[in-house]
């Protein structure tokens, strides 16, 4: 699974996982959490989510939890992987910033996924 | 009562279609490998199916792994070949897609066509093999061997017709799949 694309940002599944492993989390829960997050608009396939955990865990973003055999195998985020959670926010801050500057337009907050809200022009929230 | 059926598939697309198809019907598949089915019968439409072409054989220690972790999803293995995989998981859970985003996608096309390109290799090899069979024999006047061989050699051609087709498609697939995830990831 890939996890930057060629300018180092991380795919929108993996910000999402990784947003869901601040607190231990198992397959399932990742996925539900990404729903959730999202407002519906991300869902995980679950050949998608074990690709992405396998590569996360060779990167060591994340790690396995022990627990008891037999129970869901948990997960959580490491230092690194919230170092790469950190400087992402800084490059969709980055984003917001540069398009709200050119376009002038600021989404109204809706309770909707991003999309189906309203957009206005000038620079308030 | 359940019911085993021999039906050979090349498409695994057509073959998923089938099983979905049956289980609307109200037969689900409870094991499979290779050109055997077995089906049992169910509430029409309670069952999806979906084939997975896995990373590593079914019987590998990572492919069981895998499994464990689809179970957790409600996911169930129903049957298995080589790479192929044969899941299911309730209808009432809700969609079932596998890979949800481009590169995963891509990937999968991408290991497909790779599997048809081994079975297209082989094919071609099968066939220059009894080829050369059959140009031994030339001198040969004999009805009877030349329409016989004539026609299992050209098997194997066909075949290899066949899968090289699957090859490509599944290859412009993961292609295309590619292009866009320069614009888009999903």
């Amino acid at each position: 699974m890939a996890e930057h694309n060629e300018t180092g940002a991380l795919t929108e599944a993996v910000f999402y996982i990784l947003l869901s492993l601040y607190q231990p989390c198992h397959g399932y829960g990742i996925m539900q959490k990404t729903e959730e997050m999202s407002r519906g608009r991300v869902r995980l396939g679950p050949g998608t989510l074990y690709g992405a955990l396998n590569t996360l865990q060779e990167r060591k973003w994340i790690r396995p939890l022990e627990g008891e055999s037999g129970r869901k195998k948990l997960y959580q985020i490491t230092a690194a992987g919230q170092e790469a959670v950190e400087w992402e926010l800084l490059r969709l801050e980055e984003l917001l910033e540069n398009g709200r500057a050119v376009t002038g337009k600021v989404p109204a907050k809706t309770d909707a996924a991003p999309g189906a809200g309203r957009e206005r022009e000038g620079g308030e929230p | 009562m359940r019911k085993l059926i021999v039906h050979p598939f090349y498409d695994y697309e057509k073959e998923e279609a089938w099983l979905n198809q049956k289980a609307a019907q109200g037969q689900a598949l409870v094991w499979y490998c290779w050109i055997f089915y077995r089906f049992e019968p169910c509430e029409p439409g309670a069952w999806t199916y979906r084939l997975d072409y896995l990373s590593h054989p079914v019987w590998h220690p990572k492919s069981k792994e895998y499994f464990s972790f689809l179970r957790e999803m409600g996911i169930e293995k129903v049957g298995g070949w080589i790479y192929w995989a044969t899941l299911r998981k309730p209808a009432a859970d809700g969609p079932f897609q596998l890979y949800s985003d481009r590169d995963s996608r891509m990937r999968h096309n991408l290991r497909i066509s790779r599997w048809f390109g081994l079975g297209a290799l082989g094919e071609l090899l099968a066939f220059l093999l009894m080829l050369r069979g059959i140009l031994g024999f030339h001198l040969e006047s004999c009805p009877t061997f030349w329409d016989t061989h004539i026609f299992l050699t050209a098997l194997p051609l066909l075949f290899f017709a066949l899968l090289l087709r699957l090859r490509h498609k599944f290859r412009k697939r993961a292609l295309r799949e590619r292009k866009e995830q320069q614009i888009s990831e999903t």
